[in-house]
């Protein structure tokens, strides 16, 4: 069907014929998933988010008035989904506060051992990542990003990744343009940082990639 | 118009919004002179367009599969929507089954779809506990008088093996036994147990054909316990033959029931079984008794942890 969003939407309102709908689920569905897997980062809820977004875009057509775009709209329902699972993550306590001290190496003999600390840290990296981001770049990118916090990393998704504008994106949120100017600096700052390792090393290195 | 003169602290936040094309007509041209004019600036750009030419690279992910054609999905949607569905969804459209999903993610499927099913009927939590209640209710209705029934005529006699006298004792048995006398009764049955779970198939396949045989002495059709049942009993004499004429397993005469009701077994009396008989003297060496041996009714029954003896 070659109508654009919005007359998909208007279409399905007036007609309620289910391929208006089937139509926008088919536009949009692995745009949703793929932010969803950059935000989240891993697959396990990621259609959950793509299921819930596309029951609350059903449920809640009547409310889109059109004033920002129905790309807009629609991540901005998928956002607010991904929110209240990485919310949910934290409350049940997902991750577990640790330290990090290199010379706490403990033999098997000693008595006392505690928990909260450890010598070594396993490589976070996802296994979906690692199977679906065959190379070693964007494994590193993907690792990378999911070590900033949410509300840089949701930004960078719908600007770099997804291609919104600043305005879009503080609609999506529902922050100011100026707090997604900075989040988008700080994130980018952050993950700069992080790739500088990789970066010099493939720079001293062009050969061995 | 007016170009200021910015430092790299001031240009350097406004870089990210300078390279995404968000600024201003003014700002843009103040970041542009300040970048005309520093090294350093230059490069922390050159850094944001590697960092977003990164990010750019990483690859497009697709749903493992698609919900155009998920009809729990579309179904879902267009039940709270209200809509009709096309008949080119429903020829389309199929049920995502285990088979024809990728296997790459089968936590989210199983999760997916749960949350799936809680949306089709969001039942409130009161209402799913005052059903469980009222199913509890009514199989502890059901299910009570025929337990205490159950228990009230056990332990009951089951079956007895015939009274042909075994043509070839199972010597080997008996020699185990008399030379294991300390061994305790339940190891004894379990060995036995064991051999006749063994020999199970072969069993039921020949009892099977005997009543194909003999329409009018069928064997019945009994449950998975008292067939274990019958075949310890068939295991303890193994001289009878399979292909005999007379069925493996008869009910013992004067336990209720007439010889026409004995070919059949109560469901009440099912788990347990007596044998008695005054030619299974190699059964009988089993368990040895300071009364007179032949005339023991040895009850063999079946729980949840196994297969026991139980002399009655």
């Amino acid at each position: 069907v070659d109508l654009t969003d919005e007359a998909l939407v208007n279409s399905f309102r007036a007609t309620k014929e289910s391929r208006y709908f089937t139509c926008l689920v088919g536009r949009y569905q692995n745009r949703v998933f793929n932010a969803a897997f950059r935000i989240l980062g891993n697959t396990h809820e990621c259609e959950e988010v793509v299921q819930d977004t596309f029951l609350k875009i059903i449920q809640n057509l009547d409310k889109f008035e059109g004033k920002a775009s129905f790309a807009a709209w629609l991540f901005a329902i998928s956002h607010n989904v991904c929110v209240d699972l990485l919310r949910n993550r934290k409350r049940k306590g997902t991750y577990k506060m640790i330290s990090f001290d290199p010379q706490s190496n403990h033999d098997d003999d000693s008595v006392e051992v505690n928990l909260n600390v450890v010598s070594q840290i396993k490589d976070p990296t996802p296994d979906p990542a690692h199977q679906l981001d065959s190379l070693e770049q964007q494994v590193t990118v993907a690792t990378s990003l999911q070590k900033i916090p949410d509300s840089q990393r949701i930004v960078l998704v719908l600007h770099d990744i997804e291609g919104f504008s600043y305005q879009e994106i503080a609609e999506i949120v529902g922050v100011s343009v100026g707090t997604v100017r900075s989040r988008l600096h700080y994130g980018r700052q952050k993950m700069r940082e992080l790739l500088d390792p990789y970066f010099n090393q493939a720079a001293l290195t062009p050969h061995s990639r | 118009m007016s170009l200021k003169s910015l430092t790299c602290e001031d240009v350097n936040p406004l870089l990210d919004a300078y390279r995404d094309e968000e600024l201003d007509q003014v700002e843009r041209q103040d970041v542009a002179s300040h970048l005309d004019s520093c090294q350093n600036c230059q490069t922390k750009l050159k850094g944001i367009e590697s960092v977003v030419a990164s990010l750019k690279s990483l690859p497009q992910l697709q749903m493992p599969h698609s919900l155009t054609t998920d009809i729990d999905f579309l179904k879902t949607a267009f039940e709270i929507a209200g809509c009709r569905v096309d008949s080119e969804v429903e020829t389309t459209a199929k049920p995502q089954s285990s088979s024809d999903t990728i296997k790459a993610f089968p936590i989210a499927e199983e999760s997916g779809k749960h949350r799936l099913l809680h949306r089709i009927f969001p039942i409130p939590g009161p209402v799913i506990f005052a059903g469980a209640a009222a199913a509890a209710a009514l199989a502890l209705v059901i299910l009570v008088p025929r337990m205490l029934n159950t228990s009230l005529t056990s332990p009951t006699t089951m079956a007895t093996l015939p009274k042909q006298p075994p043509a070839k004792p199972d010597l080997n048995h008996r020699e185990v036994d008399d030379a294991t006398p300390n061994v305790s009764r339940d190891n004894r049955v379990e060995h036995n147990t064991t051999t006749s779970l063994n020999q199970y198939a072969v069993h039921d396949s020949a009892r099977s054909n005997s009543a194909t045989n003999e329409p009018s002495n069928p064997v019945p059709k009994e449950s998975h316990m008292s067939s274990q049942a019958t075949e310890i009993a068939s295991a303890t004499n193994t001289t009878i033959p399979p292909s005999t004429d007379k069925p493996a397993i008869e009910l013992a005469p004067g336990v209720g029931q007439s010889p026409a009701q004995g070919e059949t077994f109560s469901e009440e009396r099912e788990g347990s079984a007596t044998v008695t008989s005054s030619d299974t003297a190699d059964l009988l060496a089993l368990y040895p008794s300071d009364s007179n041996p032949i005339n023991n009714e040895l009850a063999i029954s079946t729980d949840e942890d196994g297969l026991y003896a139980l002399k009655l």
